[in-house]
């Protein structure tokens, strides 16, 4: 391979290089416009989609460590937030998104607090827990929600998949820009400190809580955003569309493929959304339920042979190089 | 302010559902010096290390530091007041880079992230690490390892650092080169240190004082010299056929 005489600053670039690629690859791709191509779309939104919450996600479960499992509580707030406020009590959509982050900050205070007083998989537990109280008010809330037939929103207050397609790629663009600055700023560095070592962390002075509060807040605003742009385009909001584990646990999986707590982990690891839409248009209609089944085999596969995703696997080999290379 | 004694630990008790792990210890430790604190297993040292950082709060007892009772005082104002530690399993943060690492410390006292990463160079070059400041701690080897976590509790601008088994596995080199720099540090920086240790010559050529503990309670305060003959020390704890001269080795 040729990138094995250059160096770490040239590989970089190179890295940086690519993403610009892809970038603009995306960005004209709707140009040409194809019977394939506007299928491409709809496929590269979808991954686009969990692309931007895998890395929401990312920002408290993998920097901050605080392993949620309920994160579509905050993209169903966020979606919620949008649908009911345009459609029910005729508000601009700016205030819906400052109303449905206002609503996910606060809810991710509460998480965040509750993450300094139980670890690993009791956290987990409790995230799951709030998701599922947020998922039977929206269904029995018909007053407000309209309960499991869903609120409609009305043709001016939804965004054609043209639209939303430069949307969610504006989307990535910054919350990959947002993490990166996360992760370099002292809330990173604080972040990360306090996951690996909170014993020692405590001892050099940090006080973990209110960097594991503004990583959670930052995170759930995200991710609110994001629910929001969701209700969008799809023009529609259904409490088991939004608060729904699959959303929770695509976000994270996709993160834990690509590599948890690694800038670009959730790019990496959006492979498997294109895999289980690919999977699921060939087969699907012949074989239900194949795209669960490789979803599933990709999982075992990673946690067999890539435990911490694949940017660490490709972190270690470029370091074995270096060191062989001199 | 400007007090003889850098730390002053008056009548301090740590009872654990029943279990007393400190009862009633008493010392203090003068502002420069290098003073040890030795005792068999289960003698109560890690608790008393833990207490004076704030892991765990006194039953009884006061901790002056630097003239001020920082008994009630959290383990983030005490290390803002200098007080700093380096844990007995070098453990660090192991995915980060050796510079982010010690820039943990850094934060202690700085908010901009250029004058942390210029702290935590400094310190990095003080340890004599900055050719591996970009690696990651879990891609050290253990003396390495030890030297970083040193670095990064340095970062912080301890006035006084306690150091638990921080020389625990090093091969004689190493121990002779730690000891180096803990002198040096000692002696350029004006930091004064507290050494949790079972390699006694480290504390036998290091340290002007050392405090035995035995079963929770001080069994004897002094200078290696008087530890290393007395009777008491020698049952509980050195055995009765110690050499003392043994292990002035590496006498600074």
């Amino acid at each position: 391979m040729s990138f094995r005489f250059l160096s770490p600053a040239a590989l970089r670039t190179t890295g940086y290089a690519g993403v610009a690629a892809l970038v603009a690859a995306v960005a004209i791709l709707p140009f040409f416009p194809s019977p394939s191509v506007t299928y491409a779309m709809g496929l590269i939104l979808q991954i686009m989609l969990f692309v931007y919450l895998a890395q929401a996600w990312n920002i408290a479960g993998g920097f901050a460590g605080l392993f949620s499992l309920g994160h579509s509580a905050f993209f169903g707030l966020g979606a919620y937030s949008y649908a009911i406020g345009v459609a029910k009590y005729g508000l601009d959509p700016t205030i819906c998104f400052l109303i449905g982050s206002v609503l996910a900050a606060g809810l991710g205070v509460v998480t965040a607090v509750i993450s300094t007083r139980l670890s690993g998989m009791f956290f987990a537990m409790v995230t799951l827990g709030l998701n599922e109280i947020l998922l039977n008010l929206a269904s029995q809330l018909t007053w407000l929600t309209n309960g499991d037939a869903g609120t409609y929103l009305r043709k001016q207050f939804t965004v054609s998949a043209g639209t939303a397609y430069y949307l969610f790629l504006a989307l990535c663009i910054a919350i990959f820009v947002l993490a990166a600055l996360v992760r370099h700023s002292k809330l990173g560095t604080m972040c990360v400190a306090v996951k690996e070592n909170e014993a020692f962390a405590r001892a050099l002075g940090v006080n973990p809580a209110p960097w594991k509060i503004a990583a959670v807040v930052i995170s759930a605003i995200a991710t609110a955003i994001g629910g929001g742009f969701f209700a969008m385009y799809q023009g529609i909001v259904m409490p088991t569309m939004v608060f729904t584990f699959s959303i929770s646990i695509k976000m994270l999986i996709v993160t834990m493929i690509g590599g948890v707590g690694t800038l670009w982990g959730p790019l990496v690891g959006a492979f498997l959304v294109l895999f289980d839409e690919l999977v699921r248009a060939s087969l699907g209609a012949t074989f239900g339920g194949v795209s669960l089944i490789a979803y599933g085999a990709i999982l075992v596969f990673s946690a067999l042979f890539l435990p911490k995703g694949i940017m660490e696997a490709v972190r270690r080999h470029l370091l074995d190089r270096s060191a062989r290379h001199g | 302010m400007a007090d003889a004694d850098i730390l002053k630990v008056e009548g301090l008790t740590k009872v654990f559902a029943g279990l007393t792990a400190n009862e009633d210890i008493t010392f203090s430790v003068a502002r420069g010096a290098i003073s040890g604190l030795i005792g068999p297993n289960g003698a109560g040292k890690s608790t008393l290390f833990k207490t004076l950082l704030g892991v765990h709060r006194p039953t009884r007892g006061r901790i002056l530091l630097d003239g001020r009772d920082i008994t009630a005082d959290s383990q983030q104002q005490r290390c803002r007041q200098g007080l700093c530690c380096t844990f007995q399993i070098a453990e660090s943060f192991h995915d980060l880079s050796i510079l982010e690492a010690v820039m943990v410390g850094a934060y202690s006292r700085l908010s901009r992230r250029a004058e942390a990463r210029a702290a935590a160079r400094e310190a990095i070059a003080a340890v004599g690490l900055s050719d591996w400041e970009d690696l990651r701690y879990s891609e050290l080897n253990a003396f390495l390892r030890k030297k970083a976590e040193l670095a990064t509790a340095l970062a912080t601008k301890p006035q006084l650092l306690l150091l638990d088994e921080l020389f625990a596995g090093c091969s004689h080199q190493e121990i002779a080169e730690l000891i180096s720099l803990i002198d040096g540090l000692n002696r350029r920086e004006g930091i004064t240190f507290i050494i949790v240790e079972h390699v006694l010559h480290v504390i036998m050529s290091l340290c002007a004082k050392v405090i035995v503990l035995e079963s929770g309670r001080i069994l004897e305060v002094g200078s290696p010299r008087e530890i290393s003959t007395s009777p008491a020390v020698l049952t509980a704890y050195l055995g009765e056929d110690y050499d003392a001269d043994e292990h002035q080795k590496f006498g600074r």
